[in-house]
């Protein structure tokens, strides 16, 4: 498989809650795959301990590379709903949803992204070759533009031309 | 050679690179001005219609535009016979459905042509990448 020569910095912790905790052991490798603007790990049930994700080396054409680096044994720590209302009102977290990775920074690029008909996730495109080329689709769609501009442009100056030469105008 | 020496080296070239643009630009720009003129004093002689083929000149800019960024895109893939003939498919039925459209309607707004580069280009995108996908 290709590897893109680009890591993502995005950090994903994975919140504890009876219907979704995180079944994987330390070293042990989660399946991700690359959708939209997000990564979804699978989860799995009666899971008793829970990862950070540190970081996931995106790979081309198929499921990303990953590494599961630290460990957070959820049996240890508070109940899954003190953990859940800690993260819920924490400060920290409130300003890292604005970061890379965060729920509004993610809010905020899907709909950048949606306005423009042309910005489609790049990491989303299993292919090489369309990722190629669609990088090159914003200058493509402004050519065409131009292309239109410029031809209205010459059509103006043309007919401006044949009217001074007719005496049409002066 | 140093990082230093090297940069030094890289300016004079990068300068010369960009006057040798610019001079190209200026002569385009003269040559279509020129063209133009001359196509209008033509017309205006003969007594024939001030309109440019916008609905021709456009299209032909819209092909340009649409392979030329796509050979540019897949240099990776010039060497090979089947990007070529996909390409080559792609072009016959581009013009072949670019013709028959142009043939029948009498004008094209411009505005179209700068709607439908954008789409086409997607649209060869995933076509190349449908058969291509793999072989890079």
């Amino acid at each position: 498989m290709e590897t893109i020569q680009r890591t993502l910095r995005e950090t994903f912790s994975v919140r504890i809650a009876p219907s979704r905790s995180v079944c994987y052991q330390k070293g042990e490798e989660a399946e991700a795959y690359r959708t939209g603007l997000q990564f979804d790990l699978d989860y799995g049930d009666d899971c008793s301990c829970a990862f950070v994700v540190l970081g996931i080396k995106e790979v081309a054409g198929g499921p990303a590379d990953r590494r599961i680096d630290d460990t957070s044994p959820a049996n240890n720590g508070p109940s899954w709903w003190g953990a859940f209302a800690k993260n819920l009102f924490s400060w920290k977290n409130f300003t890292d949803e604005f970061k890379q990775g965060g729920c509004v920074n993610v809010f905020g690029n899907a709909t950048a992204g949606a306005l423009n008909p042309f910005s489609p996730s790049l990491s989303s495109v299993k292919s090489s070759v369309v990722r190629s080329m669609v990088a090159d689709a914003n200058a493509t769609a402004a050519s065409g533009g131009l292309m239109s501009l410029d031809l209205a442009l010459a059509q103006g100056f043309g007919t401006e031309m044949y009217s001074m030469a007719t005496g049409g105008c002066h | 050679m140093s990082l230093t020496s090297t940069t030094r080296n890289q300016m004079p070239r990068q300068t010369r690179s960009r006057r040798i643009n610019w001079l190209l630009y200026v002569a385009i720009a003269v040559l279509i001005v020129t063209s133009v003129w001359m196509f209008a004093m033509h017309q205006a002689r003969t007594g024939g219609s001030p309109n440019l083929p916008l609905k021709w000149l456009g299209f032909a800019g819209m092909t340009a535009i649409v392979f030329g960024y796509a050979i540019r895109a897949c240099r990776q893939s010039w060497g090979k016979q089947k990007f070529w003939a996909l390409l080559g498919l792609f072009f016959a039925v581009h013009s072949g459905l670019g013709v028959f459209v142009l043939l029948r309607v009498p004008v094209v707004p411009l505005v179209l042509y700068a709607v439908l580069t954008g789409i086409e280009y997607v649209v060869l995108a995933a076509y190349l990448g449908f058969f291509l996908d793999g072989e890079r």
